[in-house]
C-alpha cells in the first residue's frame, strides 16, 4: 500500500486548494518537503492524520476544528456564506485506489459561527461512497492509526526516539505498539474466544455429569477454581492499574524533567544566543549614538538630499562661471593683441608685417566684442553666496557618504538581531519541550512513583503465578471432568476440537511472535549497518519487550549512548516493522536529521533511496543543505516541495523538482 | 491471500509447523488429544484470522472454526 495523494483545502496555514502528489517511481522514492521551522511542514502530517483519524490532537493538545482553519479564509468570511475546509488522501491497495475526503464547513451568521461536522466520504475506485460507518475498517486496513505514528514519524520530539527504544520497564508502551504491528493482539484474541468456546463446553459437559459421583469432587474443585480464579484477575488488574498510574506520573515527569544533557545544551546556546544579542544591540546603540551626535552637529543632513543636489548644482554654476572668466580673459588678450596690430605694422608676437587690413581687424574686434557680450551676459556669480552660506552651515558630501555608511551599518546589526532573535526563540521553545521544571522536586515524585511501581511488579508477578497455577488446576480438572463423564462422544469431540485449535493458536502465537521479532531484528540490522558508521557494531539486538541494544562483533551487548544512535536505531527500527508487516511501505519523517552528524545524514538519504520504503523526509535548512544534501541522494530523488510562508496566516508549497 | 507480508508467511509456516508436529505426535502436548485438522483447514483459518484483523469482530474465523468444529464432529 502507498499513499498517492493529498489535497488540502483551507486547513491550518494552506489557504485555498494544495495538491501534493505522493506517486514517485520506485527507482525514485524519495520526496522531500524543505522549509523552515513553522512554515508548514508538520501541517502536512497534521491534515493527513485529520483526513484518516478526524484527529485534531497536535503535540498533546486538542485543537478545536475552527483553530485548524485557515485563519485568513476564517477572516475574509462573508456573513450567510459557508466555508469550508478539507483533506482528501488518495491511497493504493491491493491495487484499488481509496480516497478518503474529510470536510468540514462553517457559517458565518449575526448570532456567531454555525459549524458543522467533520465528514468522511470514501470512493473506492471512483465508485459510489462506501457506508460511512464501514469507513473505519478501511482506514485501519490501510494504517491503523494505534501504530501510525510509527509511518507519520515526528524526530523533533526526541521522546519519540527514548520511546521507541528504551530498554527498560517503560518500553512495555512502545511493545504494545509493535504487537499491534505484528497482528499479535489478534492472536491473543482468537485464543481468548477459543477459549470461551472451550470453557462453554466444558461447563455443559460438567452440568450433565453434575450427579456423577466419580466426578463431582472434580466439579466442586473446578468451581471453586473458577471463583478464585475471577478473584484473583480482579487483583490483578487492581495492581496492573497501579503500576500503569505509576509509570503514566513516572512518564509525565521524565517528559517535565526531560533530557537532562539535552536541555544543558539548549541552555548553553540560548546563553551564546543571548550574548549575542546583547552585544549586538549595544553596537546598535552605540552606532544610534553616533547617528544622533551627527545629527545634532549636522542638522542640515535630514535635508541632505536635497542640499546635495543644490550643492552640486552650485558647483556647476561655480565651474561655468570659472570658465566663462577664463575665456573672457583669453578674448580680452585678443581684443588687445588686435589694438596694438591696428596701430602698428608689425606684428606684436611675430615681429613680421601681415597683410590684414585694418577693417578686417575691426570685423574681428566686432566679433570678440559681441563674443564678450554673450559670455558677460551669461555669467552670473549669484552662486557665491548660497556656496558661503552652506560652507558656513557646514555642508560637507563626505559627512552625508558616512552618515548613510553608518545608517547601512544600523540596518544590518538589526538584520543580524532579528536572526539572533529568531534562533533564540526556537531554542526557547525547544526549551519548553523540555519543561523548565523543578528537577529535585521531581526527581523525589520520580522516587515515590518508581518504588511504586517495583511493588506493584512484584504483587503482578505474584498474581500471574497464581494465575497460571489455577489456570492449569482448571485446565486439568476440564479435561478431567470431559473425558470420565457420560457425556456423547460428540460433545466430548466439540470440546477437544476447540481444546486443540486453543493450543495451536497459544503456541503458535508464542512461536509467532519470537519469529516476527527476530525478523524485525534481522531487517532493523541491516538497515542500521547500512547507516552507522562505527563498524564496531555487528547490529541491533532486540530484547523480547522490543527495547534495542548495540551488539558488537564479539557477541557483547552495549546499551544505546548517544541520541545519534538512538535516532538510527529507531529509523531502523521502524524499517524492520514495515518491512516484515506491510506488503509495501511508507514512511513520513519529520526533521529526520536533528542531532544526526553529517556521516550519518549522508548515510541516512542513501539508506532512504534504498529502503524499498517510499520516504518522505521533512526538512528545515538547519539540518538540510540544498546545495550540498541532495547530491547524497543520487537519483533517487522523486520530487521536492518547497514550503514557505507567505505571511503569518499563509503558507505556499510548490514544487522544485 | 492478496496481502501477504513476511509476518504472514512466519504466522502460517508457524502453525502449520506445529500443527505437524502434532499430528505426528511428536512433541505434542501430552494434555492434548489430537483431532485430526487438514493442512488445508489450518491455512484456510489463519487466513480467515488475518483477513479479518483489522476488523471489530472476527466473523470469518469465528465462523471457519463454528464449520470445521462441526465438520469434525460428523466425522467422529
Amino acid at each position: 500500500m502507498k499513499i498517492l495523494h493529498l489535497k488540502i483545502n483551507n486547513f491550518m496555514g494552506y489557504r485555498g486548494s494544495h495538491d501534493i502528489d505522493f506517486d514517485v517511481p520506485d527507482e525514485s522514492p524519495v520526496i522531500l518537503f524543505l522549509g523552515e521551522n513553522g512554515h508548514g511542514k508538520t501541517t502536512i502530517q497534521h491534515a493527513a492524520r485529520w483526513c484518516l483519524y478526524n484527529e485534531t490532537k497536535y503535540k498533546d493538545r486538542e485543537i478545536p476544528l475552527m483553530e485548524l482553519l485557515n485563519r485568513k479564509t476564517w477572516d475574509s468570511a462573508s456573513k450567510g456564506e459557508p466555508i469550508e475546509m478539507s483533506v482528501c488522501l488518495t491511497w493504493l491497495d491491493s491495487n484499488r485506489k481509496y480516497e478518503l475526503t474529510r470536510t468540514w464547513s462553517v457559517k458565518k451568521e449575526d448570532s456567531g459561527w454555525v459549524t458543522g461536522t467533520s465528514t468522511p466520504v470514501l470512493r473506492i475506485d471512483g465508485g459510489n461512497p462506501v457506508p460511512t460507518t464501514a469507513i473505519p475498517e478501511y482506514v485501519q486496513k490501510f494504517l491503523a492509526k494505534e501504530i501510525s505514528h510509527f509511518f507519520f514519524f515526528n524526530g523533533e520530539i526526541q521522546d519519540e526516539f527514548d520511546k521507541m527504544t528504551s530498554n527498560d520497564d517503560g518500553a512495555a508502551y512502545i511493545r504494545s505498539e509493535i504487537e499491534k504491528t505484528l497482528s499479535i493482539p489478534v492472536l491473543s484474541e482468537a485464543i481468548d474466544w477459543l477459549h470461551g468456546k472451550e470453557s462453554l463446553e466444558s461447563n455443559a459437559i460438567a452440568k450433565a455429569n453434575k450427579d456423577n459421583s466419580k466426578i463431582k469432587q472434580s466439579i466442586f474443585d473446578l468451581e471453586q477454581a473458577q471463583k478464585e480464579k475471577e478473584v484473583i484477575t480482579n487483583e490483578l488488574k487492581i495492581q496492573k492499574d497501579k503500576k500503569q498510574k505509576a509509570q503514566f506520573e513516572i512518564s509525565e515527569l521524565e517528559k517535565r524533567v526531560g533530557n537532562i544533557v539535552e536541555t544543558q545544551e539548549v541552555n548553553d546556546k540560548m546563553n551564546t544566543e543571548k550574548g549575542r544579542i546583547e552585544e549586538l544591540n549595544s553596537q546598535r546603540r552605540e552606532l544610534l549614538a553616533n547617528i544622533k551626535d551627527l545629527l545634532a552637529q549636522n542638522v542640515w543632513i535630514p535635508n541632505s538630499k536635497y542640499l546635495s543636489s543644490r550643492w552640486n548644482i552650485l558647483l556647476e554654476e561655480k565651474t561655468k562661471y570659472e570658465n566663462a572668466t577664463t575665456e573672457s580673459e583669453n578674448l580680452l588678450t585678443q581684443l588687445d593683441l588686435l589694438s596694438q596690430l591696428e596701430t602698428s605694422e608689425i606684428c606684436p608676437l611675430c615681429d613680421s608685417k601681415h597683410d590684414n587690413t585694418p577693417e578686417h581687424i575691426r570685423q574681428r574686434k566686432v566679433a570678440i566684442d559681441i563674443d564678450l557680450k554673450r559670455i558677460t551676459d551669461g555669467t552670473d556669480d549669484s552662486y557665491k553666496n548660497d556656496l558661503n552660506l552652506m560652507s558656513e552651515l557646514g555642508f560637507d558630501s563626505n559627512k552625508i557618504k558616512s552618515f548613510k555608511n553608518m545608517q547601512k551599518e544600523y540596518d544590518e546589526l538589526g538584520a543580524r538581531l532579528a536572526t539572533a532573535k529568531i534562533a533564540f526563540t526556537e531554542l526557547r521553545n525547544k526549551l519548553e519541550l523540555h519543561g523548565n521544571v523543578d528537577v529535585k522536586d521531581s526527581m523525589a515524585a520520580m522516587r515515590a512513583y518508581s518504588q511504586a511501581e517495583a511493588e506493584a511488579n512484584k504483587s503482578i508477578f505474584q498474581y500471574e503465578e497464581d494465575l497460571r497455577k489455577k489456570a492449569q488446576l482448571i485446565d486439568r480438572l476440564e479435561n478431567e471432568i470431559s473425558k470420565s463423564g457420560t457425556v456423547s462422544p460428540e460433545k466430548q469431540a466439540v470440546y477437544a476440537a476447540y481444546r486443540y485449535l486453543r493450543s495451536l493458536f497459544q503456541a503458535g502465537k508464542e512461536s509467532y511472535a519470537d519469529a516476527v521479532r527476530k525478523q524485525v531484528e534481522t531487517f532493523a540490522t541491516q538497515s542500521f549497518n547500512n547507516i552507522i558508521s562505527d563498524k564496531k557494531f555487528s547490529g541491533l539486538q532486540i530484547n523480547k519487550n522490543y527495547g534495542v541494544d548495540l551488539l558488537m562483533h564479539d557477541g557483547r551487548i552495549e546499551p544505546l549512548r548517544s541520541t545519534g544512535q538512538a535516532k538510527i536505531s529507531a529509523i531502523s527500527l521502524i524499517y524492520g516493522l514495515i518491512k516484515t508487516a506491510m506488503p509495501e511501505g511508507f514512511i513520513l519523517m519529520d526533521t529526520p536529521f536533528g542531532s544526526l552528524d553529517m556521516g550519518h545524514r549522508q548515510e541516512v538519504c542513501k539508506w532512504a533511496t534504498s529502503s524499498g520504503l517510499k520516504v518522505s523526509l521533512f526538512m528545515h535548512s538547519g539540518e538540510f543543505d540544498r546545495d550540498i544534501d541532495v547530491a547524497y541522494f543520487g537519483n533517487g530523488i522523486g520530487r521536492i516541495y518547497r514550503i514557505s510562508k507567505v505571511d503569518d496566516n499563509e503558507s505556499r508549497i510548490t514544487v522544485e523538482v | 491471500m492478496s496481502e501477504e507480508t513476511v509476518a504472514y508467511q512466519h504466522l502460517l509456516s508457524t502453525m502449520l509447523d506445529i500443527h505437524r508436529k502434532n499430528s505426528d505426535g511428536v512433541d505434542s502436548h501430552p494434555d492434548v488429544d489430537f483431532v485430526s485438522f487438514s493442512e488445508q483447514e489450518i491455512t484456510a483459518l489463519v487466513e480467515a484470522l488475518w483477513v479479518n484483523r483489522f476488523s471489530d469482530s472476527r466473523t470469518d474465523f469465528q465462523d471457519l472454526v463454528g464449520q470445521l468444529v462441526s465438520k469434525m464432529v460428523t466425522k467422529n
